[in-house]
């Protein structure tokens, strides 16, 4: 096709429209039914049947089910749970999933209303500004109870736990500080998670977006 | 929202493509599904077409290659499943046929007191309004805008991915802009009259 006179200087309205055609790059877009529908297609652990077939995957397993019954022997004895990055990663994708209850809210106000019907002895939810919440539930890890919610940034979903201080204890790890609050930094697959100790509570927020974003998210936390 | 061909029976998953697939094109689904929003005007449908695409990807993992671009790989891949689904529907003869895009763009397309201050009137569109005219366009002036006017491909990115020379791309740019232009013109008559207190 021979080359069109008119493609150079661009009209005005040629330049109108490819700069309003520029901004739809930047229109937001909810992949919430597109990320459970992948997740539930494309579970981030390998089938279990392949993994036990090979031997150094069934030795890694063994183990992880010793740390498991290890971890549960001591949190039965009445310690701190520790809170793994696995273990709150597969809360955190099955909440985005719909794989566990949920109550859908409009609002933390809403969701701390639920959450207080379901734990009336637990932490209250730390304010959230502009936060619009999506659902939340009642989880537990190590035995300890977690009061979540999940919300989102952008367009990705993000979670917030809330338990006792007392009740949770986070593995060895990277730290890092901000405005004076340490957060313990945490990673497995595409999720980041930080978590910190605010007054008598544990908090952790978990999301597919860095860890200065979710040290960001909550710095901006009201308590 | 349906699985594609079949759903996750289909699936043979293996830890690496499983990982490959979560560090490289999980953190890419919403733009694969903002480009499926502006080829496919319907919102259930483009998410089914983003779904289908970003499986594909995962069949197909091993065939990327490290250091490439992610987005271009993923935006082959949608085009193909968007041609494979119009194929399906019967719609190919009509959807993809350029007969008609050689056609000089609408006569009156920029000589409307419409258009008098195009850069106010087109801000003013809400995203989903442009969407919906996008959708009165030929696919092949929807993939070109989308390519050079949405994604700022270079123009011969753009031809190579929709296997034209340059010169095609350059025409349908134009003309494509003019025609959405027209398609908008409607609303931007109604939106100028409200203005003017009409």
């Amino acid at each position: 096709m021979a080359e069109p006179q008119h493609t150079t200087p661009q009209t005005e309205a040629d330049e109108a429209v490819a700069r309003r055609l520029a901004r739809l790059a930047a229109m937001p877009v909810d992949t919430s039914r597109l990320d459970a529908a992948l997740l539930a297609a494309i579970p981030r652990r390998p089938a279990r049947l392949a993994m036990w077939l090979r031997p150094a995957r069934a030795v890694a397993a063994l183990l992880a089910v010793a740390v498991v019954v290890g971890l549960v022997t001591w949190t039965l004895s009445g310690g701190p749970a520790v809170a793994s990055a696995q273990e709150m990663a597969r809360i955190h994708d099955d909440m985005v999933a719909g794989r566990i209850a949920i109550t859908r809210v409009d609002s933390l106000e809403e969701a701390s209303r639920v959450l207080s019907q379901q734990w009336a002895e637990g932490p209250s939810l730390p304010q959230m500004p502009a936060g619009h919440a999506m659902a939340c539930c009642m989880a537990s890890v190590g035995g300890k109870r977690m009061a979540w919610v999940m919300f989102r940034d952008d367009q990705t979903p993000i979670t917030l736990a809330v338990a006792r201080a007392s009740d949770m204890r986070v593995p060895a790890g990277p730290l890092q500080v901000h405005h004076g609050v340490w957060y313990h930094v945490q990673s497995t697959g595409v999720l980041n998670m930080v978590s910190a100790q605010r007054d008598d509570r544990w908090i952790c927020l978990i999301g597919a977006v860095s860890t200065d974003r979710l040290i960001e998210i909550a710095a901006n936390l009201r308590f | 929202m349906c699985l594609d061909d079949g759903g996750a029976a289909e699936v043979r998953l293996s830890a690496k493509a499983t990982k490959l697939f979560y560090d490289l094109v999980w953190p890419q689904r919403a733009f694969v599904l903002r480009a499926s929003r502006v080829l496919v005007a319907n919102a259930h449908d483009a998410e089914d077409l983003a779904q289908e695409t970003l499986m594909k990807a995962f069949r197909a993992i091993d065939s990327f290659r490290p250091g490439s671009n992610i987005r271009a790989w993923l935006m082959t891949i949608l085009r193909n499943a968007r041609i494979d689904r119009l194929r399906a529907a019967g719609a190919s003869s009509q959807a993809l046929s350029l007969d008609d895009l050689e056609l000089d763009p609408p006569a009156r397309a920029d000589s409307d007191e419409v258009w008098f201050q195009p850069q106010d009137i087109l801000g003013a569109f809400s995203d989903e309004q442009i969407i919906e005219a996008l959708g009165d366009l030929p696919e092949e002036i929807r993939w070109t805008l989308l390519l050079v006017d949405v994604e700022q491909w270079d123009q011969r990115e753009a031809a190579a991915l929709l296997g034209v020379p340059v010169g095609t791309i350059k025409s349908r740019t134009h003309r494509g802009r003019a025609m959405l232009r027209e398609a908008l013109r409607p609303l931007a008559r109604r939106m100028v009259h409200k203005q003017a207190g009409v």
